[in-house]
């Protein structure tokens, strides 16, 4: 499972940030530390990935509209286990398919993360919690470099170069 | 003291009884409420169980400020700054000038906390090593990475720090281009060479090396009037 590609959209469905990494390449096979930095999907327009993200915050509350009481996850773990859960609690977790896995999280505030990785055999639940560590950690990136930047606005496309440093770090680890 | 609260006793007769419901201050139609003094010392007492900032001692070795906090008001005091300002240069002076008010505090502070060691610089490369190590360890908590010479002017110095801390989640737009945030801390280090004789006119610049794209540098320039004396005083 590797993550290919990270979307950030706003709580009003509005797609705040997009980025697409390059697939980590096997050790044994890469000669030299520069692997090539070549995304693993193909780009689309600006206006797709737009239409894309506005598209998933209305299947997203949809899907909480159609979740049954019953089904919807209650149990909060507590604040000390866990600092920044997922308040994804209904609706779209995560989209299974043969091309790709699909992970949502969502903060307190709205904000949604997403995620494409590379189709796993692991456990789904399992999957989902790798994937959900992972947007965790993108969570936390985002409110050190983002919200404590004075030249952000709040709501905005996110261009700050150290937010996109810092995540490059996180995810390709370089 | 009796006849304060025998006016709350006749104000609240039935509150007297259980004291959590007092309160002092002010009352629109009794003026200014006195508690009694019985009930003071509970108040204090119950106050003193949880420390505030004001009951550390100043000469604590590590005092700690939480860097979210120190980020969201620096942000608000650029955001303020910059509302209130045309353009970039004057953004960074106004940085500057919230820094230099600053500067003569912390000397201040330092000088305290040092006791008997405290020395009063008069040395010109004396008191940019004390910027560098002590004020840059009180401020940051470790010391600035490089103190240098212009080779061009001998009235120039250069502080360089390759991580700042102020401008660590700070992206700057390219709009904005030549736009140091670090103006602010540079406004503390004239502060204080000034409140030390030494007038220098301080300003923070972004020189990117690879892997410290925020490296900063601190220029320093002094006022002819100091070289003079320095050399008057030094190089005979």
């Amino acid at each position: 499972m590797a993550i290919q590609s990270l979307y950030i959209i706003n709580k009003s469905g509005g797609l705040i940030y997009q980025t697409d990494f390059p697939l980590p390449t096997n050790s044994s096979t890469s000669t030299s530390t520069t692997t090539t930095t070549t995304p693993s999907l193909t780009r689309l327009t600006a206006n797709d990935y737009l239409v894309l993200a506005g598209t998933l915050h209305g299947v997203f509350a949809i899907a909480s509209r159609l979740t049954p009481t019953a089904v919807k996850l209650t149990k909060t773990p507590p604040p000390s286990s866990n600092i920044l859960p997922s308040y994804n609690n209904s609706g779209l977790r995560c989209i299974e398919t043969e091309q790709f896995n699909l992970y949502i999280y969502q903060t307190i505030t709205g904000l949604k993360f997403m995620i494409i990785t590379t189709p796993t055999v692991a456990d789904l639940n399992y999957a989902t919690d790798v994937a959900e560590t992972a947007m965790k950690s993108c969570y936390e990136v985002y409110s050190d470099y983002v919200m404590k930047d004075p030249f952000y606005e709040l709501g905005m496309p996110i261009r700050g170069k150290a937010f996109e440093r810092r995540l490059w770090e996180l995810i390709v680890g370089k | 003291m009796s006849q304060p609260s025998d006016i709350i006793q006749v104000s609240n007769p039935t509150q007297t009884s259980t004291k959590s419901a007092l309160k002092g201050g002010y009352n629109p139609s009794l003026g200014p409420i006195q508690l009694p003094t019985s009930y003071q010392a509970q108040l204090a007492s119950t106050a003193s169980s949880k420390r505030n900032i004001y009951d550390h001692s100043l000469s604590r070795r590590a005092p700690e400020v939480n860097l979210s906090s120190l980020s969201y008001i620096f942000n608000v005091m650029i955001q303020y700054s910059q509302k209130n300002s045309k353009g970039i240069q004057e953004l960074e002076g106004k940085l500057n000038t919230l820094g230099y008010s600053i500067g003569p505090k912390v000397l201040e502070l330092i000088t305290l906390r040092e006791g008997k060691n405290a020395k009063r610089e008069i040395k010109l490369v004396e008191i940019l090593q004390f910027i560098h190590t002590q004020v840059w360890r009180t401020l940051f908590g470790r010391v600035a990475d490089e103190l240098e010479k212009s080779s061009e002017a001998d009235d120039e110095y250069m502080i360089t720090d390759k991580q700042p801390l102020m401008s660590e989640f700070i992206s700057v737009p390219k709009d904005m281009g030549q736009l140091n945030v670090n103006a602010f801390v540079a406004g503390i280090i004239e502060g204080i060479l000034d409140v030390c004789y030494f007038q220098a006119s301080v300003s923070a610049h972004t020189v990117e090396t690879p892997g410290c794209p925020n490296r900063t540098v601190f220029f320093i320039k002094f006022d002819r009037d100091v070289i003079e004396r320095e050399n008057l005083r030094f190089h005979k």
